[in-house]
């Protein structure tokens, strides 16, 4: 059947009509041809009966916010958790009363200080403090302002300078391989670290002369020789 | 009943800004705006659902399934709709899939069957008609349903309608065209009630 214009926009906004969702200037559209039209005024009334018999079903639901909410809280700390770096997982574990972003942030914080803090040490001859469990590092040698010498320990074993091209990482890596530690350096003249070995003589795989001549063939090292081991300040 | 349909304009803008700042919050993971927004919600949304499946694990499933949405994307949310309309269209697609797994009765029991049912009481009894409307309600394919539903129960504009299924103003109007048809062949008795009181 051939709906003019009105009548068929009409029919079609009904609906809104009847649950009230239309603008003022779309009401007077309808009312107008409402007033002549006996199919529209009759379908209108049959739409308002079904919006009210809708409406007015007040189901019995028994709903429970307080324990849906308390499984999405878990839902979401799993799936965080999760999501979180191996490495940073247990601190997170242990920081469940944190907000997971801000422990995010901060297991971040922590890593940033730690690569900071061993960069700088390492250019400064300085044991860097231990922080997260990301970088494995002696205990610390702390300094303060009122300090004037500061006491280097007698058992540094090897005088090594680094290639310039060698990074932090690379220079740790290597220094674990050999169970070494940098106890002084680097030196003003030619940049040379003082080495000590971090376990006792007898665990050592190899012999201090042994290991110099192998570091001396290690492409990250220019020079690496034995020290006598001496007692020493330096200002 | 908590209803859209008939509050007046300021209140649905007050609430829309009352829920962008608690969105904002959302966003930076404040935990207690989040939680003041799923409370507001979850009667709604469990009404809602549980008039489509009258199964409240599944409420629950859609509503922490959208929630569980909106506290992982609240910061992607740009003020392009209301907020109202943001999570009830995440909230309508999780419905969707989770109804369409259930294989409605109404799609398997046929039509005629049920029209004997809805012509045995008087329909100018209030009850009587209520609960014809829901009965003939469930027999309509389930976009339709969610169509007349999102209008008449929850009362959301033609518009809004458009932006929770995704779909133009067109597609919502025809689709609320084809449900109020089969609501008429469904319920004869009480067309024909409109229809003599009309004349």
């Amino acid at each position: 059947m051939y709906m003019n214009a009105p009548h068929r926009h009409t029919i079609d906004t009904i609906p809104w009509l009847a649950n009230g969702r239309i603008s003022d200037e779309e009401r007077r559209v309808l009312d107008e041809h409402l007033v002549d039209c006996a199919e529209c005024n009759a379908e209108f009334e049959l739409q308002q009966r079904i919006h009210s018999a809708m409406t007015h079903d007040e189901s019995r639901v028994d709903y429970a916010p307080g324990a849906s909410l308390q499984k999405l809280w878990s839902r979401i700390g799993n799936e965080e958790e999760t999501q979180l770096p191996i490495a940073v997982s247990a601190a997170v574990a242990n920081a469940r009363n944190l907000r997971p972003r801000m422990m995010q942030w901060l297991v971040a914080a922590v890593v940033v200080e730690a690569i900071g803090i061993t960069l700088l040490s390492v250019m400064q001859g300085t044991t860097p403090a231990p922080t997260a469990a990301v970088l494995p590092v002696p205990p610390p040698v702390y300094r303060t302002v009122t300090t004037t010498t500061v006491t280097v320990p007698t058992s540094a074993a090897l005088r090594v300078v680094f290639a310039a091209s060698f990074t932090v990482a690379d220079v740790n890596a290597l220094l674990a391989q050999y169970h070494l530690e940098i106890v002084s350096g680097p030196s003003a003249r030619e940049g040379a670290y003082g080495l000590a070995t971090t376990v006792a003589a007898s665990e050592l795989p190899d012999t201090i002369p042994h290991m110099a001549a192998s570091l001396r063939a290690h492409p990250g090292v220019r020079l690496a020789e034995p020290l006598v081991q001496t007692s020493a300040s330096k200002p | 009943m908590e209803h859209f349909g008939h509050s007046p304009a300021t209140p649905r803008i007050r609430n829309d800004e009352r829920e962008r700042a608690l969105l904002a919050r959302v966003a930076e993971q404040d935990r207690t705006a989040f939680e003041e927004l799923y409370i507001g919600y979850h009667r709604r949304l469990t009404r809602f659902l549980m008039r489509l499946a009258p199964r409240y694990d599944i409420a629950e499933e859609v509503i922490n399934d959208t929630f569980w949405i909106v506290w992982q994307k609240a910061g992607d949310f740009r003020g392009g709709s209301q907020v109202s309309t943001w999570i009830m269209g995440i909230a309508y697609r999780r419905a969707l899939k989770a109804l369409r797994a259930l294989k409605p009765e109404a799609e398997m029991q046929p039509l005629a069957a049920v029209s004997a049912t809805l012509l045995v009481d008087d329909p100018n009894d209030a009850n009587a008609t209520e609960s014809w409307v829901l009965d003939a309600l469930k027999h309509l394919p389930l976009e339709q349903r969610m169509a007349i539903e999102l209008a008449y129960y929850l009362g959301h504009s033609c518009e809004e309608i458009g932006a929770i299924m995704q779909c133009p103003v067109s597609t919502v109007k025809a689709r609320m065209f084809h449900a109020r048809q089969k609501l008429k062949q469904l319920l004869p008795q009480l067309a024909g009630e409109v229809d003599k009181g009309s004349t």
